[in-house]
């Protein structure tokens, strides 16, 4: 018995330490202005008030724009998306809010790579869906529904690198990157050239593959989050965000992703938008200006692509046929690319 | 589930109180129950797999005892009627019929190892003769079979106390619950030690009482084994797989480096595996066979390879080696050598045999390809070379008056085995034969002197912070482990570790556990397999 509880007390003396010492760590970083959203109180102000979601992951937190959106379309919108949130995590985030919002109207973001098993990198996901979250329980329950056991580790890991790196800067003295709340969800991005040059234009035409093979769990949440919407009686609109011309130009398989979610689409009776084939992309949004990489907006790219959104969204409202403002098939768009003309011998249009 | 996982950490931790709750006559049931459950876990065939092999090993263990016993007992019984010639006779006859309850069971299990393991290689070489021989036809490969996890130990486990009830070292043992636990024990499945059954049923089957001091010790051994995998050899693995995946783009220095990153990886993850399961089993009470013994500080190949993976060593030297040198052929080779040319010969020529088939299983053991079994043939050959090299060597030390209790000759020493077995350590893990001996090519030949850190270790991946400090921690550990190694030539470290106040060693747990839990989870994403799993 004495035995017994030497072990008890030395595991609990251990697990203590080990507790405080991750709370001095990783709390300070969490009640900061940093922490990576810190939106999940806001979103608790809000409640009741909102109408209109926005899922996805990096693509759309970098590329829808709420408060232009609730300007244009006059609604009440809010930005749920998550860099590499996984579709669990989405349809966690999306449960959350219906139930408390009178949501009317769900943007579902998916990028071609979104259905990738890995997308989860590092534990990532998890990690910024976990620390969108404002109280314990909602994390615990997020735990237990939506993250893999052995994935919990990865979470533990993230914050408490987290909560090193704000002590890091806090000793330092230059906490500067605080999150601005009036965003609601959006995250904006500088500008970063991405356009590809002569020789990579030739060099890399159709060459590499961009569409990862799908992974059986993330589909069914994928249809889990459609069904969830439905269930709760919004409008689904599943929304493909702009892409670099760059990235589009050297992929060669675009239209097997774009052709599987038309059929998804179709089976699931939703409404399916691709930018990257809307035919005025090219005047809208360029290489130069409106990427921060290959795949996600600057934020003066965002600010367009929003307001194209909603100017198209309006019109549709109005019973407008759109099918006219875009291109069938990925492979019909680069034929209008910039990059063709110097694709094809001839002089930078 | 991966013995890095949370899964595990809970399932270990669950199974150390089932253990001590249940009563001591029953902890070996609980031990069974969990490594049913871990091997079922990781697949439902891999279960199956274990239980083909524990049940005919059991039902031969028996059966081969039964008959030595009948042999024994009508030899007893008809002591006075039997002439020596009638003796024989019929000890030959029981021989023959244990003889061939040996090589079945052998063949079976031994047979469900290869086809596993060797038969994609085996249809590359017969594809590879029928090419040589102009045949148009080629046999195809359709099998594509994964071989079920640990099946190299449990079995190279299961034979070793087939072989050993055959020669009569102990009896069998009869509950079939207790030799299934022996074949499965959950620790030691998926990397060894390969234990004998003497020692381990021991073990296992003795009650064991909670020990604080068993608890705490194997708790701390365990925090050094998940450090030494998380934060040394996960680290480094991407630097090594970037080496070898492009060494041709990298300064022949720089290869060399690699080469030794890699030796300190395998090191720190297979010791470090050890040292989580080896930590468990001493939380449980049982005590596994030692795998290492402080390996790089080897003043020869051999001594390396009788403090390296030690069980394996120990298990290719009496099942294969002795036996090899108790054949028939083997004792004439030995005599028709010692009429010839004397008796020194008449010992290596036989021992030399025996060392290159030995080796050379060693190395297809360890992967079925080319280059797995050239890495054991050249073990092999070092050690062949000291051996026949024995006298030169005592003899050019005499003539140099070389002090060989001098730190710098021993240092010297450590040193050259060092370089030596990174070198051979290397030649199958670049990928293929070729590969490897261009890598060893490359060191040599490729002669531009890096001018920065940067150039030095160019695959290692230092762009991101976290990763900075990751390599930081990890040349940190390494330090530690150097220092750890040195330390444990007297006492292991843990009895020093142990010496301190209580609060500083609750401070130093916790401070390693926090660093295995933020960079040491973090560098690990994507490689909680272990190296040695792959054997």
């Amino acid at each position: 018995m004495q035995t017994f509880k030497k072990i008890i007390t030395a595991s609990i003396s251990f697990v203590l330490a080990l507790s405080i010492l991750s709370a001095i760590i990783i709390e300070p970083w969490r009640h900061s202005e940093t922490y990576y959203y810190q939106d999940g109180k806001l979103r608790d102000m809000l409640a009741g008030q909102l109408d209109y979601l926005i899922v996805g992951a990096s693509h759309s937190l970098e590329g829808f724009i709420p408060d232009v959106l609730d300007k244009k379309l006059g609604c009440n919108s809010y930005n749920l998306s998550s860099t590499l949130a996984t579709m669990k995590a989405r349809v966690f985030l999306t449960e959350q809010e219906l139930h408390r919002n009178p949501v009317d109207t769900v943007i579902l973001e998916m990028s071609h790579d979104a259905l990738r098993s890995t997308l989860n990198e590092y534990g990532s996901g998890d990690s910024t869906t976990f620390a969108r979250l404002s109280s314990w329980r909602t994390r615990l329950d997020f735990l237990m529904k939506s993250v893999p056991f052995d994935d919990w580790m990865n979470i533990y890991s993230r914050d408490l690198i987290s909560g090193l790196y704000y002590w890091q800067h806090y000793v330092q003295g230059d906490l500067s990157n605080a999150v601005d709340y009036k965003a609601k969800g959006y995250h904006p991005n500088e500008a970063f050239d991405q356009s590809l040059s002569a020789e990579k234009i030739e060099e890399m035409y159709n060459t590499t593959s961009e569409i990862p093979e799908f992974a059986p769990d993330a589909l069914e949440s994928f249809q889990r989050l459609v069904d969830l919407c439905k269930e709760n009686h919004c409008r689904v609109i599943i929304v493909t965000t702009p892409l670099t011309d760059a990235l589009i130009w050297r992929g060669k398989d675009w239209d097997v992703f774009y052709d599987w979610m038309e059929d998804f689409r179709e089976e699931n009776n939703c409404e399916y938008y691709d930018f990257n084939l809307l035919k005025e992309r090219y005047a809208l949004w360029s290489d130069q200006e409106s990427f921060f990489d290959l795949s996600h907006m600057s934020d003066q790219g965002a600010h367009v692509f929003s307001e194209t959104f909603a100017k198209i969204m309006n019109q549709i409202d109005c019973g407008e046929d759109i099918s006219a403002l875009f291109y069938e098939s990925y492979a019909e768009m680069k034929q209008d690319s910039p990059y063709m003309d110097i694709y094809k011998g001839r002089e930078y249009a | 589930m991966t013995i890095t996982s949370l899964t595990f950490i809970a399932f270990i931790v669950i199974v150390f109180v089932l253990y001590y709750l249940a009563p001591k006559k029953l902890q070996w049931v609980i031990l069974l129950c969990a490594s049913i459950f871990f091997y079922s876990f990781c697949g439902i065939k891999n279960t199956l797999y274990v239980l083909i092999t524990a049940s005919t090993v059991y039902v031969a263990t028996l059966w081969l005892h039964r008959l030595a016993a009948r042999r024994d007992n009508e030899l007893r019984v008809q002591k006075d009627i039997l002439t020596k010639q009638e003796k024989n006779l019929k000890k030959a006859a029981y021989q023959r019929r244990r003889k061939a309850i040996l090589v079945g069971t052998i063949i079976i299990n031994i047979g469900l190892l290869c086809v596993f393991k060797y038969s994609h290689f085996a249809m590359e070489q017969l594809n590879g003769i029928l090419r040589f021989l102009g045949s148009g036809q080629q046999i195809r490969d359709t099998w594509n079979l994964i071989a079920p996890l640990g099946i190299s130990f449990y079995t190279f486990q299961s034979v070793g106390y087939l072989a050993d009830v055959y020669w009569e070292h102990y009896e069998p043992e009869r509950n079939y619950f207790k030799t299934l636990l022996f074949v499965s024990f959950f620790p030691q499945m998926t990397q060894g030690p390969i234990s004998e059954h003497e020692a381990l049923s021991k073990e296992l089957f003795k009650e064991h009482a909670l020990c604080y001091k068993n608890f705490s010790w194997g708790f701390q051994r365990m925090v050094w084994g998940f450090t030494k995998k998380l934060l040394i050899a996960d680290v480094l693995a991407d630097a090594v797989k970037n080496l070898f995946t492009g060494y041709a783009g990298y300064t022949g220095v720089s290869t060399m480096i690699g080469a030794f990153c890699y030796s300190i990886q395998i090191y720190a993850d297979f010791s470090g595996y050890m040292d989580i399961m080896c930590g468990y089993c001493e939380m449980l009470g049982i005590c596994l066979t030692e795998n290492f013994e402080r390996p790089y500080f080897s003043k020869s190949v051999e001594e390396y390879w009788r403090r390296w993976h030690i069980s394996l060593g120990a298990w290719f030297k009496k099942y294969v080696y002795y036996p090899i040198g108790m054949t028939n052929w083997s004792r004439k080779l030995a005599k028709s050598v010692k009429n010839r040319c004397g008796k020194y010969l008449a010992n290596t020529i036989p021992a030399t045999i025996a060392l290159l088939v030995t080796w050379l299983a060693t190395g297809l053991w360890h992967g079925a390809n080319w280059a797995y079994i050239v890495w054991g043939g050249v073990n092999g050959l070092f050690i062949i070379l000291s051996l026949w090299l024995k006298p030169v060597y005592a003899k050019t030390k005499s003539m140099l008056r070389i002090n060989e209790s001098l730190w710098i000759w021993r240092a010297s020493q450590t040193i050259r085995t060092f370089v030596l077995v990174t070198f051979i350590k290397v030649l199958p893990e670049v990928g293929s034969l070729s590969d490897g001996l261009g890598l060893w090519k490359h060191i040599f030949t490729e002669h531009t002197m890096p001018g920065s850190l940067n150039a030095l270790l160019p695959f290692v991946d230092l762009s991101i912070t976290t990763k900075q400090i990751a390599f930081g921690l990890c040349i940190l550990f390494t330090i530690i482990l150097f220092v750890v190694s040195l330390i444990e030539r007297k006492a292991p470290a843990r009895y020093y570790f142990n010496k301190l106040p209580a609060p500083l060693r609750i401070m130093l747990l916790v401070f390693t556990v926090f660093l295995l839990s933020s960079f040491g989870v973090l560098s690990s994403w994507g490689k909680e397999a272990f190296m040695y799993a792959n054997f």
